[in-house]
This record gives structure tokens, C-alpha cells and sequence, in this order.
């Protein structure tokens, strides 16, 4: 049994948490977990009732093909019926969680293993072709174990926390249903801090590591883990040398938190007296008051998307519950405003099929391309926006816009749902500006629109070709290119010009010393998570703005990210010495 | 308990379906049922132990039956193997 075993993966999401693996693996398809004694009944009557509800489906099958096709072919159907009642097989998974107390699908999946390796090991072409059939029924009796369900949604339900995920990948579909009051901490073997799931657990304040290749093997369900989403370590069976370090960061913690908290009600302000706007970044609209907590002056993004991942396979989410939801979030936050991005969701986030897999990011139709193509979509959520606007202050983004001209058409078709509105209010309209396109006609886009709002994440992945999801590329994606910091200067230039408001809300935002370089590109809004704003106002009172104004010049005309890095390299080291932050400014 | 042996004489030998004959066949009676090919030994009311018997044309399988019913179950396999396992 591996005891006090220390991995170190990329800590993406601050805090510290110890709990029970629950492990998860393709893309949370499969859940394995230690059961306690009552569990252990629990899942043998799980398994049964997949079974027989297994038989069912294959004798109608058998009877249809009969019927349709020919005896022959039904006679396939007949031998996987005896598959499901053969000895090897489910007698050998009901053993498997009686003796080893694990749960069904787990049981299922290794005695399934267990087979394959005979069959295939027989060397026969024709055998591994039965080991097929047995995959079939397998696959079957798998699926009607929670029909119609995500095992790890309705597994994590069932059990007590605090619990730790361990998942190969873990998609923003399944993270938003999960019980995060129970799931204290996730490992991931894989992923990137622009993740969806990981912006949502860091929101949600719970500590996070990814990246570390094999966290689903090394560690074994029902294992105590320890969790440093800020050094990314993870601590398996933890000694009592360890528990003692997690409990002096938690304290730690503690009370760094309590010294931010007496900034909440301060404004944001550099050290020469220049007024920053903080705004929040929200994914689930019931997690509001985690914005009021930290004092943030609004929300500046709300992904608008992850409605669709509560909502059923469909994709589809109706008006009325739209309506709701955000009426509901524009009263929590009058009458500061609340800025609500239209779905940004490719074409496969529409189709059932994507939850099946298929994460890596395509030149599809995106964000208001998508709205264009599919207006109904847009109008829907265009009707519930605007019935909702007497409840607050509204603003609408658009996401991933590419020219004036897309702006423009957009808009139009916003002006239509309005007149069809009696006594709609009037709502700003605003424009991200993510691609290197949309950077470059920043200007013109801003004469379309009300305002503008940078979305770094997909800027720095669009500009410098790199797909975040791509493990392989995680240590390209720099937000301090020169191109990049380039095309930040040209978007800011143009806000001022224009006379627009205009805020950064990608997760550059969250980064102190990334903010105040941005301040000395000349940003004066930025939207983060909300656990980055105390943080990033702290840090942002020991900024002058002359001094990073100076230091931005210095960095867009510097030669490579290295350059960039070590130009800011004493500010970075100013802003680690905790609470010495205004020194640096003397030097 | 009795043993006797038998030949696969179908031309596609003990495939899917002509084990899954086998099963349902050797499922009607209480007897325990072990078939065997070499030293390889399974049980006859398992259909993927029968196919990892992988037993083509010409194989011979060594039957042993133990039970009450032991009689009847030897008579009725040896019979549906001697019938090519109702291949057509």
C-alpha cells in the first residue's frame, strides 16, 4: 500500500484539501470507489437490476432481429444473453464486490479486463472477435448500472465527504453538476489553468492540481489524499508530518484571508491614486454571493454557457428557466451591473454526441457566428435577457466577434426582439474582443457596440496558434509574448480613442503582476474570479502607474517572452515578498 | 459421475452459435457440467469458457457430468454434438 507517496502536478487552483479518492476516468464515464459495508448491498442490487434489465433489451432485440433480419443474426443476441448469465462473467463481478468492496461499475470493468486478457491471449483472430460481443454486453450492462445518469454526478450524491476527485479529464459538464459542498479537491491527469472545469473550481474555491500523467493509476479509490492547489502537490495516505503541514497552510491561509478582508470595502486603487474597476467572473448564477463577499463592483462576465451544461443531453435550455436565472442574479447584484455573455458554445456543446468526448477545440461556429447561423437560439436567449432587464442593470456581450460587420448584424438582430418587446428596456451592448482579427479592428468594432471586454484566453491561444486543451502544448501558451502584449496595447489604445468602456476578463486578470501590466498598457477594468480580487487589489495599491507605463513600453518592444519576464522579474519578486509590496516602487 | 469423450464434426467447429446450443442444452439439467480440451478444463454451462476452448473441426472434447441427472445430460450433449451442434 503506497503511504505518504508525494506527486507534484500543476497547482491551478489555490487552497488546501484532504479527502477520500473517488476515482474517475474516461471523462468520468467510469467511477471507481471503496465501498463501505451497506455500499457493498447497495451495488449488488445495482448490479442485478442492470442485469435484468439487460436481459430485457437484448430479448426484444433478439425478437426484432428475428423478425426483421433472420434466426441467423438473432442468434447473436442469444449468445450474448448467455454471456450476461455466464458464470465467468457477472457471477465473477457480484464476487468482485462482495470480496474486494468495490463499487459495480468498477467490478464490471475489471472482470471484463479479466476476460479480454484470456481472450485475446488464446492468440485466436476469431476469439478476439467474441471478446467483441463480450464487450457489447458489457458496454450495455455498464450503461443500464445508472441509466440515463453520469456516474459521477450520481455516484458523488450517494456518498459522504469530504471527497477528492482523481479523474483522467474531467469536462465542464460533469464539474458544474457535481455536489461541490462534498467534492473538496480535484487531480486531474490532464488539463491546462485556461480549462473550463479548472476556471470553475477555482471560482468555487477549491483547490485544484493537474497535469500529473498518471494520478488515476497511482492512486487507488477510497485512498486518503491531500491536496495543494498552490504548489501542486499531492500526498497520498498522508503521514502525520504531512496533516501537520496541510494544517498549518490551511491556517496560513486563514489568516491571509482574514487581511484581505479588511480590504473588501476600500476601492481599487493604485498607489498614485488612479481608480481600478474589480469586477467578478461568474459561471453558475446561485454563486453570487461569493461576489458580494469579496466586494466586487459587478459582474463583468457571466458565462451564460454553463447553463447548458445543467441543462439535459439536448443542450437545450427553454426561455422561462433562462428568464429566471437571470432575473434572479440581476436582483442579487442591483444595482451594480451584471454583464452577461451570450452562450459561447461551439457546435458541439449543441450536440448529445459531446459528451461523449471529443474536448479538443475546432474552427467551428463559435460564439456569435453560431448565434448568426442558428438566430433562434440567439433570439431565445436575446427574449429572455431582455424580460429579465427590469430586474437590474444588464449588459450583453457578444462573444468571439471578428469584425464590425458581425457586431453590426448582431445588434440588428438584438434592435428586432426589441421592438417585438413592449417597454424592453434599454440595454448596452458590448463586444469581446478574443481574436487577433478583432484586436486589430478594435476600433472599428467599438464604434458598433457600447463596450468592449478582452477575453485573454482565447487572445493568447488564437494568436499564438495553441490549443489549451493540448497537454502536450500547455507550456507554449504565454501570455507574455510580445504579439500578444501587442495586440493589447492596439485593443487599449482603441477604448481610449473610442471613449468606450473597456475590461480585461480572461485569467490574466487574475494574475497580479499580469494586472499591473496591464495597467501599464492603459486597462482600467478587469473582471476575475472572485477569490482573485482581494488579492489583485492589494497588489494593485502598491502599482504606479507611471512606473508600469514605463515598463510596458520597455516590454512591447522587447524581443521574447524571456525578455518580457525579465524585465517585470523585480516587480514579481516585490509582489511575492507578502505584504512588502509597496517597496518596490522606492528602489 | 461419467465421462465420455466426443468429436466436433461441423465444419465451423464450437463457434458462437454451436455454444450457445451447447449451454442451453447443458442449462436444462441440475448436473455440473465440466468440458475439457487437453488440459484446459471449463465449465459446459459457460459459453465463453466454450469458446476459449476455441475447439475446431476435428477437436475432441472430453465430457464429464456429475449430478442426479448426469445420465440424461451425457445422452442429450453427446447427441447434439454428434449432430454437428444443429449446424445447418
Amino acid at each position: 500500500m503506497t503511504r505518504n507517496l508525494r506527486l507534484v502536478g500543476r497547482g491551478v487552483a489555490a487552497g488546501t484539501a484532504i479527502g477520500r479518492a473517488v476515482v474517475a476516468v474516461r471523462d468520468a464515464g467510469q467511477v471507481r470507489y471503496r465501498l463501505s459495508a451497506s455500499g457493498v448491498d447497495r451495488e449488488r442490487q445495482r448490479l442485478k437490476a442492470a442485469r435484468t434489465e439487460t436481459r430485457l433489451q437484448l430479448e426484444e432485440i433478439s425478437t426484432r432481429v428475428s423478425r426483421t433480419v433472420g434466426q441467423a443474426q438473432a442468434a447473436i443476441f442469444a449468445a450474448q444473453l448467455l454471456m450476461l448469465d455466464d458464470p465467468m462473467f457477472t457471477a465473477r463481478v457480484d464476487a468482485l464486490i462482495r470480496t474486494e468492496r468495490i463499487n459495480a461499475d468498477w467490478a464490471l470493468d475489471r472482470a471484463l479486463g479479466e476476460l479480454r486478457d484470456v481472450f485475446t491471449r488464446e492468440g485466436d483472430a476469431w476469439l478476439r472477435e467474441r471478446a467483441g460481443d463480450l464487450a457489447d454486453v458489457g458496454g450495455r450492462l455498464q450503461r443500464n448500472l445508472r441509466p440515463g445518469r453520469d456516474p459521477l454526478v450520481d455516484f458523488v450524491r450517494e456518498l459522504d465527504g469530504p471527497l477528492i476527485v482523481i479523474a483522467d479529464e474531467l469536462s465542464p459538464s460533469i464539474a458544474a453538476q457535481l455536489d461541490w459542498t462534498k467534492v473538496r479537491g480535484l487531480v486531474c491527469d490532464v488539463g491546462s489553468p485556461t480549462h473550463h472545469t479548472v476556471i470553475l473550481v477555482r471560482s468555487l474555491g477549491i483547490p485544484a492540481v493537474v497535469g500529473l500523467g498518471s494520478a488515476t493509476q497511482i492512486i487507488l479509490p477510497g485512498q486518503t489524499v491531500a491536496v495543494d492547489g498552490a504548489t501542486g502537490e499531492v500526498v497520498i495516505e498522508p503521514g502525520d508530518e504531512a496533516l501537520t503541514r496541510w494544517r498549518q497552510r490551511a491556517s496560513v491561509a486563514e489568516a491571509a484571508h482574514k487581511k484581505l478582508d479588511e480590504l473588501r470595502a476600500v476601492p481599487a486603487e493604485t498607489a498614485d491614486g488612479v481608480r481600478i474597476r474589480l469586477d467578478a467572473n461568474l459561471e453558475i448564477a446561485e454563486e453570487v454571493a461569493r461576489v458580494n463577499d469579496v466586494g466586487a463592483e459587478g459582474i463583468g462576465l457571466y458565462r451564460s454557457e454553463f447553463l447548458l451544461d445543467r441543462a439535459p443531453a439536448s443542450g437545450a435550455v427553454d426561455e422561462a428557466t433562462q428568464t429566471e436565472t437571470y432575473r434572479r442574479l440581476l436582483a442579487a447584484m442591483a444595482p451594480r451591473p451584471v454583464t452577461v455573455r451570450t452562450f459561447d458554445a461551439g457546435e458541439e456543446r449543441w450536440e448529445a454526441t459531446a459528451r461523449a468526448g471529443g474536448h479538443r477545440e475546432r474552427f467551428g461556429l463559435r460564439g456569435v457566428r453560431a448565434a448568426l447561423h442558428h438566430d433562434d437560439r440567439f433570439r431565445g436567449q436575446i427574449r429572455a435577457l431582455l424580460s429579465a432587464a427590469s430586474s437590474g442593470h444588464l449588459r450583453i456581450l457578444l462573444p468571439f466577434v471578428t469584425s464590425a460587420a458581425e457586431a453590426r448584424h448582431a445588434r440588428a438582430l438584438i434592435a428586432d426582439i426589441v421592438r417585438e418587446i413592449p417597454g424592453a428596456p434599454t440595454v448596452a451592448i458590448g463586444a469581446m474582443i478574443e481574436v487577433p482579427a478583432a484586436a486589430l479592428m478594435a476600433e472599428h468594432i467599438a464604434s458598433e457596440v457600447d463596450f468592449l471586454s478582452v477575453g485573454t484566453n482565447d487572445l493568447i491561444q488564437y494568436t499564438l496558434v495553441i490549443d489549451r486543451t493540448d497537454e502536450r502544448l500547455s507550456g507554449h501558451y504565454e501570455p507574455l509574448e510580445p504579439s500578444v502584449l501587442r495586440l493589447l496595447r492596439m485593443i487599449a489604445s482603441a477604448g481610449r480613442r473610442s471613449g468606450k468602456d473597456l475590461s480585461v476578463c480572461g485569467e490574466m486578470a487574475a494574475d497580479p503582476l499580469m494586472v499591473a501590466l496591464l495597467v501599464g498598457l492603459g486597462f482600467r477594468a478587469f473582471s476575475m474570479t472572485p477569490a482573485a480580487i482581494p488579492v489583485v487589489k492589494r497588489a494593485l495599491r502598491a502599482v504606479d502607474t507611471r512606473q508600469v507605463a514605463r515598463l510596458a513600453r520597455e516590454a512591447l518592444v522587447a524581443g521574447s517572452a524571456e525578455d518580457v519576464h525579465a524585465l517585470l522579474a523585480p516587480l514579481a519578486a516585490a509582489m511575492s515578498e507578502e505584504g512588502q509590496t509597496a517597496s518596490w516602487i522606492n528602489r | 459421475m461419467i465421462a465420455q469423450s466426443v468429436t466436433v464434426v461441423n465444419a465451423l467447429g464450437l463457434h458462437a452459435r454451436a455454444a450457445a446450443r451447447f449451454v442451453h442444452r447443458a442449462g436444462q439439467f441440475r448436473s455440473r457440467i465440466r468440458v475439457a480440451r487437453d488440459s484446459q478444463t471449463v465449465d459446459g454451462k459457460s459459453i465463453l469458457g466454450l469458446l476459449l476452448l476455441a475447439a475446431a473441426r476435428g477437436t475432441v472434447l472430453d465430457l464429464s457430468i456429475d449430478g442426479d441427472d448426469e445420465a440424461q445430460a451425457m445422452a442429450a450433449l453427446v447427441d447434439l454434438a454428434a449432430r454437428g451442434f444443429e449446424d445447418p
